[in-house]
């Protein structure tokens, strides 16, 4: 029988335990039992999708297995550090009509996929982008083209473009929406649309649209519209971004707006600007929406409304984030009686980042001001657009 | 001298090679591996009652090992009370419409940090730990409130 040394086997078997235990650490344990087709994909395609398509604005696609499991470690940060998705209310996102956090169930099937091995599932399971529907309110009333494209060469990462859109219209019009078609969508961060000055208008900069990805219009109800005066143009402050992908190339867009006429007669809808601190509400109005200076971010906000009969509602409680300023559509409007204080309290977001998530630039407080869109107070609320 | 037989060491490579092929083999679907955390499923009581009570109790588990420095084990209580809370959010349809505001709200952010202090415990960062348990103790307890008395 053929016989090999002691000290030979030794050596032989710690070099095949060293490759063995190289083996073993080379592949995450697999603990999750949730997989990305069965239950990771129906999430993010839902969520998520918007952005993270092949070709949208967000860094990476997560509509595939493969592109989704290199950025695991940063899907688990920033879902733990709660800036994505970027639905910074904090209260129930059933009192907005455009709020789409996602459940605790959701977030805890991400964050456990994430954690326990990126499990696949069924093989090939991928999810086609979400419809991309050029103007998901169906076609506009009106659409005004940029007068040209912006180009951003290969040298700019990011930009901001003022660019004034001239209108036509031989008499006043009042708006139900407003919406923007990023002609490039990789590079359309967001943009802000708004009533540029026209003489005798005191409309001046009333802001028609604070457009983000993924965040689809919302039209205002019968009876409400958006004052544009005869002869005024649109201000459409668009910000461009590259994403990694796009890194010194030159890209341009010619992005478009949509417009939306709201059946006459309607309500002219105001901006009741609010600062930090306590205003008293001077007239009865209803309050159809609430949004941010697009500037504030990184704050946490809480807008409180008591009225004269001393009953207290919760406008909003939310931490904005850079780059997401949006409108937050009441889901009925709120009454707001005359007399009514509306406090709006701020301090600075003390996150509690978990390792690997970015830490935010810290607020500038100055920045809390809060726009209600309200229209006159009536018996009876408008209702809610389907 | 000793000497050993081939068959014997080619016997032991196999064993040693098997072993991490067969640990992959079965990792493949979504198996539970030998990690502890997919042993820690938690049998969801029946009733709301029952459910707020082991909450109560998971967090005064996470008090505890923070308090005595266990930070490593805090994840083991946390992720019982999370997987306690995502019972009851099926169930919040059922509250009053400001119980119900509170609570949707509250059970998210019961998940978020647990899953914080399974981060911060893994770490051994104390510090992070004590700020993650104030808010996790804070939305148990907003939790807790909003059900209470749902049956």
């Amino acid at each position: 029988m053929a016989k090999v040394s002691p000290a030979l086997a030794v050596a032989v078997t710690i070099a095949m335990i060293a490759l063995a235990s190289t083996r073993s650490d080379a592949h995450k344990p697999v603990t999750s039992p949730y997989t990305f087709a069965e239950d990771v994909l129906p999430i993010v395609r839902e969520k998520c999708g918007a952005c993270h398509k092949a070709g949208g604005v967000a860094p990476m696609s997560l509509l595939t297995h493969a592109g989704a499991v290199p950025w695991s470690e940063s899907i688990r940060a920033e879902l733990m550090a709660g800036h994505m998705p970027p639905w910074q209310v904090d209260g129930p996102s059933s009192r907005f009509r455009n709020v789409r956090g996602l459940t605790a169930r959701e977030l805890d099937v991400l964050l456990t996929w994430t954690k326990g091995g990126t499990p696949p599932g069924r093989a090939g399971a991928t999810a086609a982008s979400p419809a991309d529907d050029p103007w998901p309110l169906g076609a506009p009333d009106a659409v005004l083209s940029m007068p040209s494209s912006v180009t951003l060469p290969a040298t700019a990462q990011d930009r901001v473009e003022e660019l004034r859109l001239r209108t036509s219209f031989d008499r006043a019009r009042l708006l139900r929406a407003v919406d923007l078609l990023p002609g490039t969508p990789a590079i359309v961060r967001s943009a802000t649309i708004s009533v540029g000055a026209t003489a005798g208008s005191a409309n001046a900069q009333d802001t028609l649209a604070l457009w983000v990805p993924g965040d689809p219009p919302v039209p205002l109800a019968a009876g409400a519209g958006f004052l544009l005066p005869a002869g005024a143009d649109l201000i459409v402050r668009i910000r461009y971004l590259k994403t990694w992908e796009y890194e010194h190339r030159e890209m341009s867009d010619r992005s478009r707006v949509g417009l939306y006429f709201a059946d006459e007669p309607a309500e002219t809808v105001r901006a009741l600007g609010l600062r930090m601190g306590t205003t008293v509400i001077g007239e009865p109005v209803r309050a159809l929406a609430v949004y941010p200076d697009p500037a504030l971010a990184n704050a946490q906000v809480r807008a409180v409304a008591t009225r004269p009969d001393g009953s207290r509602e919760e406008l909003i409680a939310f931490r904005p984030r850079p780059g997401w300023a949006r409108r937050y559509w009441f889901a009925e409007a709120v009454a707001l009686p005359r007399g009514t204080r509306i406090e709006i309290t701020g301090m600075p977001d003390a996150e509690l980042l978990p390792p690997g998530a970015l830490p935010q630039p810290p607020a500038d407080l100055s920045k809390i001001r809060l726009t209600l869109d309200v229209v006159p107070g009536a018996a009876e609320p408008p209702r809610a657009a389907p | 001298m000793n000497r050993l037989s081939i068959r014997a060491v080619t016997g032991l490579l196999i064993v040693l090679l098997a072993a991490p092929a067969a640990a992959h083999r079965g990792s493949a679907p979504a198996v539970k591996g030998t990690d502890p955390r997919a042993l820690i499923a938690l049998p969801i009581p029946g009733t709301i009652p029952e459910i707020l009570e082991q909450l109560k109790t998971r967090d005064a588990q996470v008090r505890d090992l923070i308090r005595a420095g266990n930070s490593s084990a805090v994840w083991v209580p946390a992720f019982q009370a999370k997987g306690l809370a995502i019972a009851l959010e099926p169930r919040a349809g059922q509250l009053a419409p400001r119980a119900r505001e509170s609570a949707e709200p509250a059970i998210r952010r019961v998940v978020r940090f647990a899953w914080l202090l399974d981060a911060f415990g893994d770490a051994g960062d104390r510090r992070q730990l004590e700020r993650a348990y104030a808010e996790f103790a804070a939305a148990l307890a907003e939790v807790v409130a909003a059900f209470a008395g749902a049956r």
